[in-house]
C-alpha cells in the first residue's frame, strides 16, 4: 500500500515537473537585439545624398538626433510599410527637421542616392523637410552594420535581399534605441522621440490582461492605477502573522496560568 | 512543590546546556562557511580586477559566485545571529532544543543544495528576481531552478518553525503586552522585562510574517513551475523583497538582542529595558513590514504613494538604530572602564559599522538619492558596511565570547589586537573602495567593467589588497577563537 502510494506521489511529481517544462516563449534570434547594441558609438562615415552633396554622420547628429533606417531601392518586402509608416506617423507627431532628423541608408551596393529618392517617391513617400536618402561606401557599411546588429542576406533566386525592418535612433553619435518591425505607432514614435531627446523613458513589460493576482491595473486612457487581487498577497502575510502571534500569546496564557496553579494550586 | 522546583531547575539547566552546545556548533558552521562564501567574494573581486581572466574565462562562474556569496551570507548572517539571539535568550525562558536542532539540520540541507546548485552554475543573482531563475538562457540546467526552489522551501520551513518556537517560547512566560513592554507605556516596570525578550519578541513575529511572505512568493514561482505561465513579476518582486529585506533586517535585530544582553558583562553596566527602547521597538515591528518599498523605487508601476510609503518606513525603521542603540551604546563605553577583549572590541566596532552603514542605508532609501545610485556600486558599498564591518563583526565577536566563556581559556592580548586591526583596516578599506567606484558611477552586478567606467577595475585591485588583509585577520581569529572552541568542545563534553 506504502508502496503504491509513493509509486503514485512519484508519478504525480514527476508527471508535474515534465509538463511545467513548458519552455517561455523567449524572443526571434533572427531580430536585431537591441541589448547588444544599446549605448554603442557608432562609426562617423561619409553618406552620398541624393541631392549631391556628402556628409558625414556626425555632421547630422551633432545639429540634432538621428534616426537611421536601412532599406534597398528594389525592395518588394518590408521597406514599403516600413517607410510608409514612418512617414505617416512623422507626419502626425511632427518635429521632423527641427527635433530630429531621418536618414534612409540603402544597404545595397548597386543603389545610388537618386534611385532610392525614386522608390520613396513611387511608394508615397517624397522628400520633406529634415528627411534624406543616400549611400555609402561598402566598407562603411558594413562598419554601420557590425555597429547597428542589422543584417542582410542575398536571395539569389528573386534578386532580393532578406533582411529585417529596423530603425536605429542615435543621440550624440550612440544607440539609444533600436525599433525592430514593419511599422511605428505614433505611441512607439513618441518614446523613441523622448529617447533621443535625453529624457528618461520608463519601459515595463505589461503582464497578461488576463493574468490573475496582478499588483495594480492600469487603465491607459485614465492613466489610473487601481488594485487588484495581486495586493492581497502582499497584505495577506500581515493579516495571517499579526493574528497567528496573538493566538499564539492566547495560548501561552493557558500554559502560563496552568503552570501557576501546579506552583499554587489555590490559584 | 520543592521537588517540582528542583527539577524544573535540572530541566531548565538541561536546556541551557543544549543551547550551549547548539551555539558551539553554530560558532562553527560561522568559522567554517563565512571564509568559504568570503573567498567567493574574494574571487568576484579578482575577476573585475581582470587578473582571472586567462584562469577562468567563463564569465558565468562570476554569477554563480555572486549568487551564492549573496544568499549565503544573508542566511548564515540571519542564522547564526539567531542561535546569538536564542543563547541569550535561554536565560530567560525554555527553548525546545529539539525544534531547534530538528531547524539546525533542514537548514544544512538547504545550504547543501544551494551549493550544489552554484556547482551547476546557477547564476540568477541573489535576489533571485522572477522570472530569472526560469531563464537561463543556456547559463544553467532548468532543473537547477527546481532545486532552488527546494531549497528555499527546506529553509522557509526551518526557519519559520524556529521562529514559531521562540514565540512559543516567549509566550509560555510573558503575555503580549508584557513581551511588548506596552507597560513601560503607562509607567509601571513590573515585570521588568529584560531587552533580549522585548527584541526577540519583535523579531519573532516580524519574522514568522516575512516567512509567510515568502510562502506567497514560492507559490507564486510553483505556479510558473507547474502551469508553465507567468504570473505577475511585480507581485513576486514586492513578496521577494518583502522576505528578503525583513530577513536581513532581522538578521542585524538578533544582533542587537545579543548585544544588549553580553556588552554589558564588559562594561560592568546593565542595559536595562526602558520607555525609548519599548517605543523605538514597537515602532520598528511595524514599520520594518513596509521599508522594503524602497527597494522598488525604480518600478513606476508601483504607486507614488507606496515609495512614499517607503522612504517613511525606511527613516522610520532607524529609530531603534539611532536613537536606542547606538546612543545605549555610547552610554555603556562612556567614560566606564571597559574590558576590551577581542569579544567587545568586535561587538562595539561592530554596532560602529552597524551605524555608519545604516546612515549609509537611510541615505539610499532616499527617492532623490537612490534615482542616482541604484545601480552603482555605491550600493553594495552601504549593505558591506553594515553586513561585513557591522553584523559580521558582531557574530564574530559572538563566537569569540562564547567560546571564552565555555572554555575559560586566557585570551591572547596582542593577537586579538592584530585579529581587530587587521579586520578593521581590511574591512574598511575595502568598502570604500566600493563607495568610491559608486562616486564614480560603476555600475554593479558587472563582472568586467566596460572603458567608459574602466576606473572600476582599478578600484577593484585596491579592493583586492584590503581584502588581503582581511582574510590575514581571518585567519589570525580562526587560530585563536578555533583554539578556544576545542577548549570549549571540551569543557562542555566534560560536563
Amino acid at each position: 500500500m506504502v508502496r503504491c502510494l509513493c509509486c503514485a506521489a512519484s508519478l504525480l511529481i514527476g508527471g508535474g515537473l515534465l509538463y511545467g517544462q513548458t519552455p517561455l516563449g523567449g524572443r526571434d534570434p533572427l531580430l536585431p537585439d537591441e541589448g547588444r547594441v544599446v549605448y554603442r558609438a557608432l562609426p562617423d562615415v561619409r553618406v552620398q545624398l541624393s541631392d549631391g552633396r556628402a556628409a558625414k554622420l556626425s555632421q547630422f547628429w551633432q545639429q540634432r538626433p538621428l534616426l537611421l533606417i536601412f532599406v534597398f531601392a528594389r525592395c518588394v518586402g518590408i521597406c514599403s510599410p516600413l517607410l510608409s509608416s514612418l512617414h505617416e506617423t512623422t507626419s502626425i507627431v511632427g518635429g521632423s527637421g527641427d527635433a530630429y532628423h531621418v536618414l534612409v541608408l540603402s544597404f545595397d551596393p548597386r543603389d545610388t542616392p537618386a534611385q532610392l529618392e525614386q522608390f520613396a517617391r513611387r511608394i508615397g513617400v517624397p522628400p520633406q523637410r529634415g528627411w534624406y536618402f543616400g549611400v555609402v561606401e561598402p566598407h562603411h557599411l558594413r562598419q554601420l552594420v557590425h555597429a547597428t546588429g542589422f543584417w542582410y542576406t542575398p536571395i539569389q533566386a528573386s534578386d532580393q535581399f532578406d533582411h529585417p525592418g529596423m530603425m536605429v535612433a542615435i543621440r550624440d553619435g550612440r544607440i539609444v534605441r533600436v525599433h525592430v518591425g514593419g511599422t511605428v505607432s505614433p505611441v512607439q514614435f513618441r518614446a523613441i522621440l523622448r529617447e533621443m531627446r535625453g529624457d528618461m523613458v520608463l519601459s515595463y513589460p505589461l503582464p497578461d490582461a488576463k493574468l490573475v493576482f496582478r499588483c495594480y491595473r492600469y487603465n491607459p486612457r485614465t492613466g489610473q492605477l487601481s488594485w487588484d487581487w495581486g495586493m492581497l498577497a502582499l497584505f495577506g502575510p500581515m493579516l495571517i502573522g499579526f493574528p497567528l502571534a496573538i493566538l499564539g500569546f492566547q495560548m501561552g496564557r493557558r500554559r502560563r496560568l496552568r503552570s501557576i496553579s501546579d506552583v499554587c494550586p489555590t490559584l | 512543590m520543592a521537588e517540582m522546583t528542583v527539577s524544573g531547575a535540572q530541566e531548565f539547566a538541561g536546556g541551557q546546556t543544549q543551547m550551549r552546545t547548539l551555539a558551539l556548533v553554530w560558532g562553527a558552521l560561522l568559522m567554517l562557511l563565512l571564509p568559504i562564501l568570503g573567498l567567493l567574494g574574494l574571487f568576484m573581486r579578482a575577476y573585475q580586477s581582470q587578473i582571472l581572466l586567462e584562469a577562468v574565462p567563463d564569465v558565468s562562474w562570476f554569477y554563480a559566485s555572486l549568487t551564492l556569496h549573496g544568499l549565503g551570507l544573508v542566511g548564515l548572517s540571519y542564522t547564526v545571529s539567531f542561535v546569538a539571539m536564542l543563547y541569550v535568550l535561554s536565560q530567560h525562558v525554555r527553548l525546545n532544543p529539539t525544534v531547534i536542532w530538528f531547524s539546525t539540520s533542514l537548514t544544512v540541507v538547504g545550504v547543501v543544495l544551494l551549493v550544489i546548485n552554484f556547482l551547476l552554475r546557477f547564476a540568477p543573482g541573489w535576489y533571485f528576481l522572477y522570472p530569472l531563475p526560469f531563464i537561463s538562457a543556456g547559463g544553467w540546467p532548468s532543473y537547477t531552478a527546481d532545486i532552488f526552489l527546494v531549497a528555499v522551501a527546506v529553509l522557509g520551513v526551518a526557519w519559520l518553525l524556529w521562529e514559531l518556537e521562540l514565540l512559543r517560547a516567549i509566550a509560555s512566560r510573558y503575555s503580549l503586552s508584557q513581551a511588548l513592554g506596552w507597560h513601560y507605556l503607562k509607567g509601571s516596570t513590573t515585570p521588568e522585562l529584560p531587552p533580549v525578550v522585548l527584541v526577540a519578541t519583535v523579531c519573532a513575529i516580524a519574522g514568522i510574517i516575512a516567512l509567510l511572505a515568502a510562502v506567497a512568493m514560492l507559490i507564486f514561482f510553483l505556479v510558473h513551475r507547474f502551469t508553465g505561465s507567468m504570473v505577475d513579476p511585480l507581485v513576486v518582486k514586492n513578496l521577494t523583497f518583502f522576505f528578503g529585506h525583513v530577513l536581513i533586517n532581522l538578521a542585524m535585530y538578533h544582533a542587537i538582542a545579543f548585544l544588549y544582553a553580553t556588552f554589558p558583562t564588559y562594561s560592568g553596566h546593565a542595559w536595562k529595558t526602558a520607555l525609548p527602547m519599548v517605543i523605538a521597538w514597537n515602532c520598528v515591528l511595524f514599520l520594518v513590514m513596509f521599508a522594503y518599498f524602497h527597494h522598488l523605487y525604480m518600478d513606476f508601476a508601483q504607486p507614488r504613494w507606496v515609495q512614499v510609503v517607503g522612504q517613511i518606513a525606511s527613516y522610520g525603521t532607524s529609530i531603534p538604530a539611532a536613537v536606542v542603540t547606538i546612543l545605549g551604546m555610547l552610554a555603556q563605553v562612556y567614560q566606564r572602564p571597559v574590558r576590551w577583549t577581542l569579544a567587545s572590541s568586535l561587538l562595539f566596532l561592530g554596532t560602529l559599522g552597524w551605524a555608519v552603514g545604516g546612515v549609509g542605508a537611510v541615505l539610499d532609501s532616499t527617492v532623490a538619492v537612490n534615482f542616482r545610485f541604484h545601480n552603482t556600486l555605491w550600493v553594495p558599498a552601504h549593505f558591506h558596511t553594515y553586513l561585513l564591518v557591522g553584523l559580521i563583526f558582531m557574530m564574530l565577536g559572538f563566537v569569540a565570547h562564547l567560546t571564552q566563556e565555555l572554555s575559560g581559556v586566557a585570551e591572547r592580548v596582542g593577537l586579538a589586537r592584530a585579529i581587530v586591526a587587521l579586520l578593521l583596516i581590511g574591512g574598511y578599506g575595502f568598502v570604500m573602495m566600493f563607495y568610491l567606484s559608486g562616486a564614480h558611477s560603476v555600475p554593479r552586478r558587472y563582472a568586467l567593467y566596460p572603458p567608459e567606467v574602466e576606473i572600476g577595475t582599478t578600484f577593484a585591485i585596491i579592493a583586492l589588497l584590503f581584502v588581503l588583509l582581511v582574510v590575514l585577520g581571518m585567519l589570525l581569529y580562526l587560530i585563536e577563537v578555533g583554539r578556544r572552541w576545542f577548549a570549549a568542545y571540551a569543557a562542555l563534553r566534560a560536563s
